[in-house]
């Protein structure tokens, strides 16, 4: 609409001094706009001065309008002029707490679109933008996608600044840097950068706007849609920058240096950079005793490892090497093979992309359905298939292995399905050779990952328990003395007399 | 570029000595050899092979499957397999081989290395196979007995020979690959392995474990029985439990038996130009098991006495094993040589020419220490 206007009358960029003739505009930008309501308001003390206020129905609190925008306007009795009353009615009149003064058309589009309020003055060639956002949002509820035992159970919710709230009110403190930019060519999505000032990589944050700057789009819902563009390794399926939903996180994360990056209508909100480590820890790591947190990144290691190789070293020890085997083991399995018409590798295959079935269907069903899937999935699937002698029984177990520990694992759930794959397919060409030069490549790669300039796993040359303490275990927080070396160069986070002197 | 050719080069390579073997082999298209009996053929001297397999087509829930059994004949024994894979939709899978099942003729008459030969060498098989004697009259006959615990009589075969060490230590095990560096050690120590034969139980024929066969280089020598392989096995050392059974004196025959928790026997000699002399300390740490009549053994006297007792047993016993290898099969089934090369090579090069000699007249003497630490009943 604005292009279409600006390219018929050039002079329409900036507001006229007349009223009328911007009000027309007004209704011209936003022809077929049924939404865009406008009130005329003339001050009962002195008539020459009008007024006209431009609000988007449903964007904007009703109250906000007519408490301190319309009734003061209306009531005014301070002496004004026309043609210079803007500043004396910003100052003296208007009582909402943001008011801006643009003359800009592109400005005030921008601002109607997201429930403010324009007010016009007749004779001035400047309009104020008044606040009155009153759209609803959700409710600020725990994520389902990230649910914990203990721990703080606040989740991001789908508007930007009740988000912040949730990260200021955790830290108190003027160091918290908050940034806006705003994306996408049509949809105008504020995007919020927020990191801490002393603690923060100041090469990576200016990668981070180098990268910020390459984006061309024209629309931005999601937060994924930034970190596909300013991410590292672009076609790797490996994660390169963080998400959560959480304010917790988003905070521990800022404090370990990382940068936060908020979008606008999302509650996932990316942090980076982003180390290999945090596939695997969970905030709930830092609530719950180390005892038993360290365990659970031992099941979590495990679970991946386990995730991507059961399948193709079971193809491995059926197909190659069945030396391996003790023999009672090495009977049972022949026993179940014996009879089954297809090989292990394509039986292999058709099971996992079965249960990946089994598992999408599930996410996106309504919840009635999902028992009936377990049912099909348990059932037909399962004990059908084995005692027609379709697959065999193990295979079954390798392929419920696979599955429930991909599942201990879910940041990684993209790379794990074509790890597998390629694993299983290297595995059933060449064996055991196969299988090792697949694992080779897998860590060539992973090694070689980085986020933001910053490698993503950590070199051994100077194994320190500093550099370990929150990997393979989740070390006690008086001993966490260091921030992760890789992120920052403000290294220590516990001051000098607190170290841990337990010891 | 030409860097991250050669990595990827580097690293296909370094997967070949990471990963062993490689071949395809389809779980459903093979049948698990479990055990070999070797015959000879006398009609046209061939290797009659009598291969048990397991039968898993039968199996469900109901166990591990059945055994097997398909013949080959051939000129080696590698002909005699391809020979019984032509009555065989499968491959067979040679390398879970359990034992080894040779007839006491071949070991008898042309020495058993020939027959190991091709299970030590080749590829496929396993070094960990357990060759054994077969008394019967053909070594098929084992294969062709059934079992009391298993229906697989190889598996259940190696079963009681490795079980055996611990509980009744009645023969000792030894794999092929130990069978042959006895071979082809050069120290002339006696290779024994376990004979096994047939016998009836519940009307049944079964597999028993019978001692063990004594070689003098391949060639079979003789048997001992299985209370002369326990102290035989006193002797080497090898010994880590079993029953000894002895009585109380001349007058009183009833019998007591020992249960060996622990022995230890250190072996030594002593040469002095021309008379080569053995000394065999045998230290063993038992409990009484059983007493077959009144004695109150909270006595110091009678402890001391069945101590007496039982060291005089062990003396005669173990002499009696010893003179039965050193006379009988004029071989050195102690080790002596591996002892005497050890500790002095330069004397052991002298005495190895003329060993049989020295085996003949050696003088041997057994110094047995018993230690009863539990007697079990108080009153």
């Amino acid at each position: 609409m604005l292009n279409k206007s600006s390219e018929e009358n050039k002079t329409t960029n900036v507001l006229s001094s007349s009223l009328e003739e911007n009000i027309d505009e007004v209704k011209n930008i936003f022809v077929d706009d049924a939404t865009i309501g406008m009130r005329w308001i003339t001050n009962c003390h002195n008539t020459t001065l009008k007024y006209c206020i431009v609000q988007n129905d449903g964007l904007v609190s009703a109250a906000i309008i007519n408490e301190n925008i319309i009734k003061p306007l209306m009531l005014s009795k301070v002496s004004l002029n026309k043609g210079q009353q803007i500043d004396i009615l910003i100052h003296q009149v208007i009582s909402t707490n943001q008011i801006k003064k643009t003359n800009q058309w592109q400005e005030i589009i921008e601002a109607v679109t997201y429930g403010d309020t324009i007010l016009f003055v007749d004779g001035e060639a400047e309009a104020l933008l008044l606040n009155s956002k009153g759209f609803n949002t959700r409710a600020i509820a725990e994520p389902s996608g990230e649910r914990i035992l203990s721990g703080p159970r606040e989740g991001f919710c789908e508007a930007l600044m009740i988000n912040l709230s949730m990260v200021k009110r955790r830290i108190r403190n003027n160091e918290l840097k908050i940034k806006f930019q705003s994306f996408g060519v049509r949809t105008h999505t504020q995007i919020c950068i927020c990191y801490i000032d002393s603690v923060v990589n100041k090469k990576v944050l200016a990668e981070l706007y180098r990268r910020l700057e390459t984006i061309d789009i024209d629309g931005v819902l999601d937060s994924n849609y930034i970190t596909e563009f300013i991410r590292d390794s672009k076609l790797s399926p490996f994660p390169t920058t963080g998400y959560t939903e959480r304010p917790d996180v988003v905070v521990g994360k800022l404090l370990e240096g990382r940068i936060a990056l908020f979008v606008d209508g999302s509650p996932v909100v990316l942090t980076l950079p982003y180390l290999f480590i945090e596939n695997f820890q969970s905030n709930e790591d830092y609530y719950l005793s180390y005892y038993y947190t360290s365990f659970e990144r031992f099941l979590r290691f495990w679970g991946f490892i386990l995730s991507i190789t059961v399948p193709a070293f079971y193809i491995v020890i059926v197909a190659f090497n069945q030396e391996v085997l003790p023999t009672t083991l090495l009977t049972n399995i022949v026993r179940e093979r014996t009879g089954v018409p297809l090989p292990a590798v394509i039986e292999a295959i058709v099971m996992l992309i079965l249960f990946d079935i089994l598992k999408e269907t599930g996410i996106r069903l309504p919840t009635g359905i999902g028992q009936a899937l377990s049912i099909v999935g348990a059932l037909v699937v399962g004990q059908s298939a084995v005692s027609a002698k379709l697959v065999a029984a193990p295979m079954l177990i390798v392929v419920a292995i696979t599955a429930i520990t991909g599942l201990l694992v879910p940041k990684l759930n993209a790379p794990v399905i074509y790890i597998r794959m390629m694993l299983i397919a290297m595995s059933a060409t060449l064996g055991l050779l196969g299988f090792i030069a697949g694992i080779s490549i897998i860590m060539t790669h992973i090694l070689n990952l980085h986020s933001f300039g910053i490698p993503q796993m950590v070199s051994l040359d100077n194994l320190k328990y500093q550099e370990v303490k929150d990997t393979f275990v989740r070390g006690p927080w008086w001993k966490m003395i260091d921030r992760p070396s890789a992120l920052t160069k403000n290294k220590t986070r516990l001051s000098g007399d607190d170290r841990g002197d337990n010891d | 570029m030409i860097k991250r050719l050669i990595s990827i080069v580097l690293i296909i390579g370094i997967c070949i000595p990471l990963s062993g073997c490689w071949n395809y082999r389809g779980l459903n298209k093979v049948s698990i050899v479990t055990g070999v009996a070797i015959d000879r053929n006398t009609e046209n001297n061939n290797y009659q092979l009598t291969i048990e397999t397991i039968d898993v087509s039968g199996a469900g829930k109901e166990g591990t499957g059945k055994s097997q059994l398909v013949e080959g004949e051939g000129k080696t024994i590698f002909e005699a397999v391809r020979n019984a894979k032509k009555r065989l939709s499968k491959k067979l899978y040679v390398s879970d081989v359990k034992v080894i099942i040779i007839s006491n003729q071949i070991a008898r008459q042309e020495g058993i290395k020939p027959s190991l030969d091709w299970f030590v060498r080749d590829a496929e098989t396993r070094e960990t196979a357990i060759p054994v004697i077969s008394q019967e009259k053909t070594a098929k006959e084992i294969l062709a007995a059934s079992g009391v615990d298993g229906k697989i009589i190889s598996e259940e075969l190696e079963k009681i020979i490795n079980s055996d060490r611990e509980i009744t230590a009645s023969t000792k095990k030894i794999a092929s690959y130990q069978t042959f560096d006895i071979l082809l050690g050069g120290e002339k120590t006696a290779l024994v392995l376990p004979a096994v034969h047939c016998t009836s139980n519940k009307d049944k024929k079964v597999v028993e474990v019978n001692g063990t066969a004594v070689f003098k280089e391949d060639k079979l020598q003789g048997y001992l029985s299985p209370e002369e392989t326990h102290y035989y096995l006193f002797a080497v050392d090898e010994i880590a439990g079993g029953i000894t059974t002895f009585p109380l004196n001349k007058e009183n025959q009833d019998s007591l038996a020992l249960e060996i928790s622990k022995n230890k026997t250190k072996k030594s000699y002593s040469y002095d130009g021309n008379r080569l002399k053995v000394f065999l300390d045998i230290s063993t740490t038992a409990m009484l098991g059983e007493v077959n009549f009144d004695i109150d053994i909270l006595k110091k006297n009678n402890i001391e006495e069945i101590k007496l007792a039982a060291n005089l047993a062990f003396l005669q016993r173990i002499e009696a094993v010893i003179q039965k290898g050193r006379m009988e099969f004029n071989c050195d089934i102690f080790g002596v040589g591996t002892m005497i090369h050890k500790s002095d090579p330069v004397l052991w090069s002298k005495l190895k020419e003329n060993w049989d000699y020295y085996i003949q007249t050696m003088e041997v003497e057994v110094r047995p220490e018993v230690v009863i630490v539990n007697t079990g009943l108080t009153k």
